[in-house]
């Protein structure tokens, strides 16, 4: 399997389609913290204006973790885009390319085959969350310092510096499992499709369909959004909170995983039975 | 496997692509050491055949093995000892065809050495591009690096869509040769297609015709030539004469086609000895009489 793997990361880091994902991050990252530097203070005192009348605030509150803290909201709308941009396109591009029949040929069982397509998707999106973290951490930290972050979750918390690299290492890990969540979708959909358009669109289209029910507070949709993953996408969150609830938080992370394994499920259900016909 | 074993059989097989009967009641047993050719028009169900017998389709009725080894069951077994080129050869076009070749070989759970990978690559004719990506490579260049593939883990049954698709007449003439010699002097055993019928019939000592799905005829091309009638080039003189003489003495033979002196006819192929000593009794001056013998002639006289 390590082997299966390599390779299907091997032909994945040979593509251009790859790295749009970091070169997008990168700019984003880069213009938010460049929007930051020249505005963000204003912006920041604006928002802290009646807190600043009943409290005396003190310190580097722009720092580098607010910093970041800003950047991981990015993860609710522009990384799922580029996750199935590359996830979508797993087997559906194989199958487009012809490829899947070459691969179909060689003595290496669909079931392994898909598993090792699956990991290396599951990998990337590791990597891409992994450049998040380390771009918006490395970068508002150089940029913006350090300090205590004030954050708005439920109430006003200000967490202290000394707590916030675990605060953060978990909030990244919570957001490269949701990340996976997408990843395992689009990868449903590509072993469905023969092309790979298909499934990328799909998926974000499923992925905005799903988080307006999953945000408006409505009769039905309040019926379903315990069963909707986009309603635990935001979650990470919660490792910010002045008391972090490590019940809600397994129970989101148990979900999350659920879905994963349904996806992947679909998948493999799907491809084992699949006509190799392209 | 022992010599004339039967390496391939299918038995009852049908495949239905929704309402399209793609696969129709197929029986075939392909023997070590043969070069089997199947041969059709496009959408006689040559390919979904191929596909069905390597396991990328699954059949709807029928049976399948491959090595005594059911296909549904033994896939990867049975593959380890299959190379197969299936369909237009497609690879990864931003690799080389060195580096195709490398992945193909780990997938397949061999630790080729460079070497190895370079003499297939010297095999088809592509050594001085091995690191060319294949983007760059014409139709001909991809059929050959697909030929090298399927030989890539040195298999003993070859599986081969077409494998002369697009190569020009020299490509077509080594393809040929190679095939001649992977089964004369390495004994593999070779099942292609193609609707090329001179091609099957200069490689191929077995033949399966099949036609929307149904098998027309399968057997040894030799035997299958004997029987058939032939086609026969006769040039002559005489017209007329020749002419009652075909329709009082030669009751057996169809005259497919009469031009002045110049006639196609259709015939048994013993029967040209008979005919010719008709024609020369009758004081016909036989300027030609030429058997046309081919595949093509028998293909076209059954479908």
């Amino acid at each position: 399997m390590p082997t299966l793997v390599w390779i299907e990361l091997q032909k994945l880091f040979c593509r251009g389609r790859s790295y749009i994902a970091f070169i997008a991050i990168g700019l984003i990252v880069g213009i938010i913290e460049w929007g930051l530097r020249l505005e963000g203070r204003q912006v920041l005192e604006l928002l802290l204006q009646n807190l600043q009348e009943a409290f005396l605030l003190q310190g580097n509150l722009l720092n580098g973790y607010l910093v970041t803290y800003l950047v991981l909201n990015s993860l609710w709308l522009h990384v799922p885009i580029l996750i199935a941009l590359v996830t979508g396109d797993l087997v559906s591009g194989e199958a487009q390319a012809g490829t899947l029949r070459l691969l179909l040929t060689r003595p290496v069982g669909r079931l392994r085959l898909l598993t090792a397509k699956y990991l290396a998707g599951l990998l990337y999106t590791a990597l891409v969350v992994a450049f998040l973290a380390l771009t918006s951490w490395g970068m508002g930290r150089l940029f913006f310092g350090t300090g205590d972050l004030i954050v708005f979750y439920q109430t006003v918390n200000i967490v202290p510096e000394a707590e916030l690299p675990w605060r953060f290492a978990a909030a990244f890990a919570y957001g490269g499992l949701s990340m996976g969540v997408v990843a395992s979708l689009a990868f449903f959909f590509s072993t469905l499709a023969n092309h790979s358009l298909g499934p990328i669109i799909t998926t974000v289209a499923i992925l905005i369909g799903c988080t307006i029910v999953s945000t408006f507070e409505v009769g039905l949709f309040r019926t379903v959004q315990p069963f909707l993953f986009t309603t635990y996408l935001s979650k990470w969150q919660g490792f910010f909170a002045f008391d972090v609830q490590g019940e809600d938080m397994g129970l989101a992370i148990g979900i999350l995983v659920g879905h994963m394994a349904v996806f992947f499920g679909g998948a493999a259900g799907f491809f084992l039975h699949k006509d190799c016909t392209t | 496997m022992s010599d004339n074993a039967c390496i391939i059989e299918t038995c009852a097989l049908q495949k239905w692509y929704g309402s399209i009967h793609a696969v129709h009641d197929l029986h075939l047993q392909v023997r070590a050491g043969n070069v089997y050719g199947i041969l059709g028009p496009n959408g006689s169900g040559k390919s979904t055949l191929l596909r069905l017998l390597l396991g990328l389709v699954r059949p709807d009725a029928g049976i399948i093995t491959l090595f005594g080894l059911p296909v549904a069951t033994h896939r990867d077994r049975i593959l380890r000892r299959v190379g197969a080129l299936i369909d237009k050869p497609d690879f990864y076009e931003y690799l080389s065809a060195y580096h195709n070749l490398a992945l193909l070989s780990r997938l397949s759970g061999l630790r080729l050495q460079r070497q190895q990978i370079m003499d297939s690559l010297e095999q088809v004719g592509l050594a001085a591009r091995a690191h060319s990506k294949v983007k760059t490579f014409s139709q001909g260049m991809r059929q050959r690096l697909g030929i090298a593939q399927a030989l890539l883990h040195d298999p003993e049954l070859l599986i081969l869509d077409e494998p002369t698709n697009g190569l020009d007449p020299q490509g077509v003439a080594d393809v040929r040769a190679l095939i001649v010699h992977l089964n004369q002097e390495q004994g593999k055993t070779v099942l292609l297609s193609s609707h090329l019928l001179h091609e099957i019939e200069r490689v191929a000592t077995h033949v399966l015709v099949l036609h929307q799905g149904h098998t027309v005829v399968a057997g040894a091309v030799h035997d299958l030539l004997e029987c058939a009638k032939a086609r026969v080039q006769l040039l002559v003189d005489e017209p007329q004469v020749t002419r009652r003489i075909l329709e009082d003495s030669m009751e057996k033979v169809q005259v497919l086609e009469a031009n002045n002196g110049h006639f196609v006819l259709s015939m048994a192929l013993d029967q040209v000895p008979l005919l010719n000593r008709h024609l020369v009794g009758a004081g016909v001056t036989v300027r030609a009489l030429m058997p046309m013998r081919s595949l093509e002639a028998y293909f076209l006289s059954i479908t």
